[in-house]
């Protein structure tokens, strides 16, 4: 928080100076951090009673052409404005404007020089690549064919409406664009063409290739935060019509259901994927690597449409190529039949006709049982090179093997990692549809946590590298100067991938496996997807869902977790073993223990050890005044006799991380057993810094281990010890036995 | 302890009051009152210090809550929202004004309209005038400081506070429509009245006050509102406002806006229709908000025709009251009194001025749907000054003001000569602005005229018409009329100066030492300096935004979206923010975070340049050549020397790596060829003063040809402090200077050139000396 607010609350300073012994309210209530519920949004973190949000329905018609790697479309956008406001603009996005000449996003990079430079380095580093990328708009008109002004200003285009639009109204306008299509090998991004030397052939994987609606809603207004690159995409739900007319030898998938099988595919294509709908077990082959191959020289000069329709997405995306090789299968979700699919080209293979579709229904699998069923009729993976990029049904993967078809198991697993990573994103943003433009941790950090349940469920061998509090660790530990919290705008993240993916996939399987349990966690998670699913959230409702539904009060985890940079450092400074003094007069009058009796290190100074002989307290009559008005008595003997042997551990406990979070202690007994206890962060909320508790332990205890199944991302595990554990020893101890 | 000795000097070698119209200029007596927010500031403060070493201050994250949360009364894109919602009163008032003792009595009927969704047990009513009374707390919280010279006019406003002024409403009656007597309470300028029954929504309240308070002489005590008196031939002038128990606004963003006034927050009121009788001196001429009902009452029949005439002249103002038939009436002493009647619908307050010194005149302005009298009204001791510039100002601020934002809707719109001030009611303000005894004046003085004439008649528009809360955000009609009067006098009055309200005219202040500086964001009674906090600053800001950061055509549009939003309704300052981005596709959270929020100053440095060719050597291309040591120190240069000789760097093969997947490959050959002649120059730029600004670069080159180049703000979003870029140049480069326009108040500006000026110099003579 400390930095966070320094400007929200004028008192941020209060905050800032006081990790050295200060309170910091870690424990209040959020309260004014986040927005203020009203009937739009609930307290509760749920959708209110005049919850409201825009609908945009499109017919588009779009041409590749080939020859040149340009797209030309046309569209029909129908924007029914269910908010309660007048609207007298509309914001369109033209995302492809972000490589248009006059792009900021060059502009705003920082870049530097180095001694030795490539020409791919240079080339990208001084924006120098011949390419003149951006929509080119032909026309806005409305329904009659009239102009409608509009104002470009870089990534978005303000649509003046003739007449207000009323609440509840609908207009419906047209756009005409083109645009050259980018080569991703050059100038990277989310779509784009590979070119393939060998055979001269393209793979086409498009998406921002038509002008979109931009969100208005009650948290932004339009939210038409500019594209420079990073944060990704905001959009409204609507019925898409879409209409590609490609070359006619190429095959292609897409967003949605295919309209038009007859007109686009061959009758031995169409048997096959008609056993596709039917086959549960392992996917079906619909064009075959041979017949890719063999399309792969053709080169047709004719032209054929594939017709597609998608209900409530909140975009469409495509591929297209000769090259493609295209298998399905049909995935159970309690009786909902959606179809997985792959597109990849011989350059996949053998990895992707082995674990691409396959990928992809364990992924919906698994998704569907944390979150919603998958209420799509298909979920596409498509081979991609050096990318991963998703969109509603469809989305866009790496993992290549070697020339020969080889491939390593780390190659593998990072393209079957990619793939349920992707898939997963039809969940979240596609369906719980948050604000990628402002809030990337709400998608990616949410989806690689559910990622990392679907691997550890399907891929029990898969090396786990996010989504565990052991793999935050070093990042959270790193340099503060790196790190911004997780509630950091994309634009201005670093370390991108630990901060919206790995650090918010941490945290909730924290949240899940030590601080919730898997019951509430699993429940409120699900009650999140369920609120959400088709609406739009915000990180507020996410939080408030999490604790409405579990009765976990977590202000303070989302205050550390996601609004500050601290890290785990809990310690044990120190520990004192006490047992009742046994003398006899003890018990009538108290006696100072003995300077002998204290532990070793006797006065002050913390222990590293425990002591030789437990240090002795004595035991006293309970007085009169501590019964205050009771008449009643406790049997003093009793207790004495029942604890005269116990052990009393009183461990004083060091928060030197700032994050507050459970103390999970280990303790190892004299017999060599051992007992796992643990304390809830709220033991933290009187002092932030250091607590001192006492334990009573029937046997004597030989070892504390603080966090002994590393569940809780501490970075400073030598001071989780007691006794200490000499770490130089133990290199002595290698050392020795090298001699 | 010895008293310290003063001397009392004579009043008239003081300066010229501020020509805003600030009521204690004097910063001193701000000290006291601010210590408790100067500790809550000096940690805000410190805190953007202590991140200045290098630390992020999320200057780019949104705004988010520091904003209230949007709702259905107002809509996240700055509008007013579905269930947006507002009061309304209106008022009958019934006025004497007294020139044998200069005091007013009045009686009034408010009826007001409750249109809010809640119940009002009670309603709570404005007296200004209270702030005038002996028991005011204004004189109490003011702090003062004994100096060792005191004229007599100060010892006597500032620190006795003796002056035999008996200020304040004596509130006679306030009773129901029945003539039963309503409870009221008075707490200093806030009277609440408890209704018997309380105001349902969607219902009305009418109750009836009468009233009386002796006007305050302005050359005494000062004031928005009051009198002056003219010994020369006996006559007083007033400029009467904040004469009547005034509604206060009750709104979904503070409940009752009832915050007391002290003088220097102005006013927050409701809107409502008007019908006021002002009887005066039966030789006074009256001109008062709103439009006169009974002209064949008060005027003569030659008036009554001039005034006709003036109707129809669209290009220059006719005189209904010349300056000898004024001088001729000032030395008539009526016995009888006339009634003047006005009506004024939809506005928030009302003032009038009375006097048998005026001459006035009066122009039509034509609007697509309304046609507008300018006028004003004058003593002779304004002329010739006033007759060539008044009216013809009040022209050119409604048709500049109403191409920016709303055609103006009132019939009138008044300008009164008035000593010394400069203030602003609906249709009529009172401007300062008087020629030397035989006429003569300098063009200070008619600058100053035509600013502050200009600056008033746009009040019209921010607050009066778009009606933001005063009280609390002095800034939201200030600063944005300060804005649209400098754009007023660019466009009208070539020749003048017009660094008031811009980038450059703020500069001096914004480099202040910190502890004396308030965000724009801080309530009035807490400003330090208001001129530039609620005028200057914040004018340069839009004028910054116009300009500079988001270009005339986005701005423009935007700005006349928020005007047309908020035109007869109540914004706050989240409403503006959130509408200058909605409607033009700016995110502009880290301007107001920077600019509106905190006091940081721009201070952009050019820190360091290396400028680089590339290796040439042939092998170079094939196989990486290390840099040899010497040409590695070739052209690495601090900001204290210049560029010697460029540092060569080897563009290398393109990996294999680097294409990870991909199976084609760049023509690295041809990259090298195009770039073979290039100049490559790594820039870093240091944000010294924290406020983050858009980095405009001067490139000058050897071929004496120049070429500007404009870097957006958000090249700062990942490192709020430093930032690197390398610029390719075909031609090279020999010399950089940042803001060659003078564009953004850069406080430093010696570090804004490189090389330095004073090693150039050094430079120069070093080639001096070696001929």
């Amino acid at each position: 928080m400390k930095k966070l607010l320094a400007t929200v609350f004028i008192l941020g300073l209060g905050f800032g100076a006081q990790a050295q012994g200060e309170w910091n309210q870690k424990f209040e209530q959020l309260g004014t951090m986040l927005p203020t519920p009203n009937t739009y949004r609930t307290a509760s973190g749920a959708p209110g009673r005049d919850y409201w949000q825009q609908r945009a329905d499109y017919n588009i018609s779009v041409e590749l052409n080939d020859d040149n790697q340009s797209i030309t479309g046309s569209e029909t956008i129908t924007y029914h404005n269910m908010s309660p406001d007048r609207l007298s603009y509309l914001w369109v996005q033209l995302d492809q404007n972000m490589r248009a000449k006059d792009s900021n996003t060059p502009l705003v990079a920082p870049t530097a020089m180095k001694d030795s430079v490539s020409g791919k380095a240079l080339q990208s580093m001084i924006s120098d690549a011949d390419y003149d990328g951006g929509f080119k708009i032909g026309y806005v008109k409305d329904m009659g064919d009239q102009n409608l002004k509009y104002t470009i200003n870089q990534t978005m285009m303000r649509v003046d409406l003739p007449k207000a639009l009323e609440p509840g109204g609908k207009v419906s306008f047209k756009i005409a664009w083109s645009y050259n299509v980018n080569d991703r090998m050059i100038d990277g991004g989310r779509s784009g063409y590979e070119y393939f030397p060998k055979d001269g052939n393209y793979v086409y994987t498009i998406a921002q290739f038509y002008p979109r609606m931009a969100v208005y809603d009650d948290i932004n207004g339009w939210q038409h935060k500019q594209f420079l690159g990073r944060g990704e995409f905001t959009l409204p739900f609507g019925n898409f019509t879409m209409s590609i007319t490609v070359p006619a030898d190429h095959v292609l998938g897409a967003t949605g259901t295919l309209q038009n099988p007859a007109e686009v595919l061959t009758a031995a294509q169409r048997e096959r994927f008609d056993l596709a709908k039917k086959t549960f077990d392992k996917p079906v082959i619909i064009v075959t690597q041979k017949e890719a191959e063999k399309a792969e020289k053709s080169k047709s000069k004719e032209k054929k449409t594939w017709t597609f329709k998608a209900d409530d997405v909140r975009d469409v995306a495509f591929a297209t190529s000769r090259k493609f090789i295209w298998d399905a299968m049909a995935v159970d979700i309690n009786g909902k039949t959606p179809l997985a699919m792959s597109y990849y080209s011989k350059e996949g293979n053998p990895l992707w006709e082995r674990e691409s579709t396959r990928a992809v229904a364990n992924t919906l699998i698994t998704y569907s049982k944390r979150t919603i069923d998958y209420p799509y009729p298909v979920a596409i993976s498509v081979h991609a090179a050096s990318l991963g990029m998703e969109y509603p049904m469809i989305c866009f993967n790496f993992g290549r093997p070697n020339q020969d078809g080889s491939y390593t198991d780390q190659l593998k697993w990072g393209m079957i990692g990619v793939i349920v990573h992707e898939v997963g994103h039809n969940f979240f943003p596609m369906i719980i549809n948050s604000d990628e433009r402002q809030w990337t941790w709400m998608d990616e950090g949410l989806n690689t946590f559910v990622q990392s349940l679907t691997q550890k469920e399907h891929y029990p061998d898969m090396p786990v590298r996010r989504g565990c509090a052991a793999c935050i660790v070093d990042y959270m530990k790193g340099d503060k100067e790196g790190i911004r919290p997780i509630m950091t705008n994309s634009e201005q993240i670093l370390q991108f991938g630990n901060n919206a993916y790995a650090k918010p996939a941490a945290a909730l399987s924290i949240l899940r496996e030590t601080i919730m349990g898997p019951e509430l966690f699993d429940y409120a998670f699900q009650e999140y997807a369920e609120r959400w699913a088709f609406k739009h959230p915000s990180p507020a409702d996410f939080f408030r869902t999490m604790e409405d539904a579990s009765a976990m009060d977590l202000d303070w985890f989302w205050r550390g977790w996601f609004y500050t940079t601290d890290h785990v450092d809990i310690g044990v400074e120190n520990v004192k073993w006490y047992k009742m003094a046994s003398d006899e007069k003890g018990f009538e009058n108290q006696v100072s223990a003995s300077k002998a009796n204290l532990g070793a290190d006797g006065g002050k100074a913390p222990a590293s050890n425990f002591a030789e002989a437990a240090e002795t307290f004595v035991f006293s009559g309970t007085s009169d005044a501590a019964y205050r008005e009771f008449q009643n008595r406790v049997d003093d003997d009793a207790i004495q006799q029942k604890h005269a042997n116990t052990n009393f551990y009183e461990l004083t406990l060091k928060n030197t991380g700032g994050l507050v979070m459970p103390v999970i202690i280990e303790w190892t007994f004299a017999d060599g057993t051992k007992e796992k206890e643990y304390i809830p962060a709220e033991i933290w909320r009187l002092n932030e810094q250091q607590v001192t508790k006492v334990f009573a332990k029937s046997k004597e205890v030989v070892n504390i281990q603080l966090d002994p199944d590393k569940e809780t991302a501490d970075v400073e595990i030598e001071n989780n010890v007691f006794p200490r554990q000499d770490v130089k020893s133990k290199f002595d101890q290698f050392k020795d036995g090298k001699k | 302890m010895k008293a310290r000795a003063f001397v009392v000097i004579s009043a008239s070698k003081e300066r010229d009051t501020n020509s805003l119209k600030l009521i204690n200029i004097n910063p001193n007596y701000m000290k006291r009152i601010l210590i408790s927010y100067a500790m809550v500031a000096a940690c805000f403060l410190t805190s953007n210090s202590v991140k200045a070493q290098g630390k992020w201050d999320q200057k780019f994250e949104q705004m988010g809550t520091m904003l209230p949360t949007p709702n259905a009364y107002r809509t996240a894109s700055g509008a007013p929202g579905r269930d947006y919602w507002q009061q309304k009163a209106d008022y009958d008032i019934s006025v004497t004004l007294n020139d044998n003792n200069q005091s007013v009595t009045g009686e009034e009927t408010i009826t007001y309209h409750n249109q809010s969704p809640d119940r009002l047990s009670y309603l709570w009513v404005q007296l200004d005038q209270n702030m005038r009374a002996k028991d005011s707390n204004t004189g109490l919280v003011a702090s003062s400081t004994m100096p060792d010279t005191i004229s007599g006019k100060s010892l006597q406003q500032q620190i006795t506070r003796d002056q035999d002024f008996d200020g304040g409403f004596k509130i006679a009656s306030v009773k129901d429509m029945t003539g039963t007597e309503l409870p009221y309470t008075i707490n200093k300028t806030m009277m609440r009245i408890d209704l018997p029954e309380a105001l349902l929504s969607g219902s009305k309240v009418s109750f009836k006050i009468t009233w009386s308070y002796n006007i305050n002489d302005r050359m005494l005590v000062g004031g928005r509102s009051g009198y002056e008196y003219f010994p020369n031939d006996g006559n007083y002038l007033y400029t009467i406002a904040q004469w009547f128990p005034r509604m206060a606004v009750y709104d979904d963003v503070n409940g009752w806006q009832n915050k007391q006034f002290l003088g220097s927050g102005e006013f927050a009121l409701p809107f409502g229709d008007y019908s006021v009788r002002i009887t005066t001196a039966a030789d006074h001429v009256v001109a008062a908000t709103g439009v006169l009902q009974n002209p064949d009452e008060v005027l003569t029949a030659t008036q009554r025709e001039r005034f006709a005439t003036a109707k129809t002249s669209f290009d220059k103002p006719v005189l209904i009251i010349t300056e000898d038939e004024a001088i001729t009436n000032e030395k008539s002493r009526a016995r009888g009194t006339k009634t003047w009647i006005f009506e004024a619908e939809n506005v928030r307050d009302f003032a009038f001025v009375s006097s048998r010194k005026f001459i006035w005149d009066a122009q039509a302005v034509k609007f697509d749907n309304n046609t507008v009298m300018a006028m004003s009204l004058y003593p002779k001791e304004g002329n010739p000054l006033w007759e060539r510039e008044s009216t013809k100002a009040v022209v050119h601020t409604l048709n500049t003001y109403s191409k920016y934002t709303i055609d103006y809707p009132y019939p009138v719109a008044q300008s009164i000569h008035t000593a010394s001030i400069g203030m602003e009611y609906p249709m009529i303000c009172f401007n300062f602005g008087r020629p030397n005894p035989d006429g003569s004046y300098s063009q200070r003085t008619l600058e100053g005229m035509v600013g502050v004439i200009v600056h008033e008649v746009g009040h019209n528009y921010f607050p009066m018409i778009i009606n933001n809360d005063e009280r609390q955000w002095a800034w939201m009609d200030e600063g944005i009329n300060t804005f649209l009067e400098h754009q007023t006098i660019v466009e009208n009055y070539p020749g003048f100066n017009t660094t008031w309200g811009t980038p450059a005219g703020v500069a001096n202040y914004m480099k202040g030492e910190k502890n004396n500086l308030r965000p724009i964001m801080t309530n009035p009674e807490q400003g330090r300096s208001l001129g530039y906090e609620a005028y200057g600053k914040p004018s340069a800001g839009l004028v910054l935004l116009r300009e500079t950061i988001m270009g005339p055509e986005l701005f423009d549009q935007a700005f006349k979206e928020y005007a047309q939003r908020w035109a007869f309704k109540h914004p706050s300052p989240a409403d503006f923010f959130r509408t200058m981005e909605d409607a033009s596709a700016v995110d502009l959270d880290w301007f107001w975070k920077g600019w509106f929020y905190s006091v940081d100053a721009a201070d952009i440095a050019v820190d360091k340049v290396t400028w680089y060719r590339m290796n040439l050597d042939a092998k170079g291309f094939e196989n990486q050549v290390k840099v040899s040591a010497d040409s590695d120190l070739a052209g690495s240069a601090d900001a204290e020397n210049g560029l010697a000789a460029p540092k060569p760097f080897t563009m290398a093969n393109t990996k294999a790596s680097e294409y990870r997947e991909f199976k084609n490959s760049v023509d690295d050959k041809a990259i090298q060829k195009r770039n073979a002649e290039k100049n490559f120059y790594e820039v870093t730029f240091k944000n010294e003063g924290g406020l983050i600004m858009p980095v405009i670069i001067e490139w000058s080159y050897a071929d004496g040809t120049k070429e500007v180049e404009r870097i957006p703000a958000e090249i700062w979003r990942l490192n709020e402090m430093e930032v690197t870029k390398v610029f390719a140049k075909d031609k090279q480069v020999v010399g950089i200077k940042l803001d060659p326009n003078n564009e953004i108040p850069d406080i430093q500006q010696s570090n804004d050139v490189y090389p330095r000026v004073d090693s150039q110099s050094k430079f120069g003579r070093f080639k001096d000396g070696s001929n």
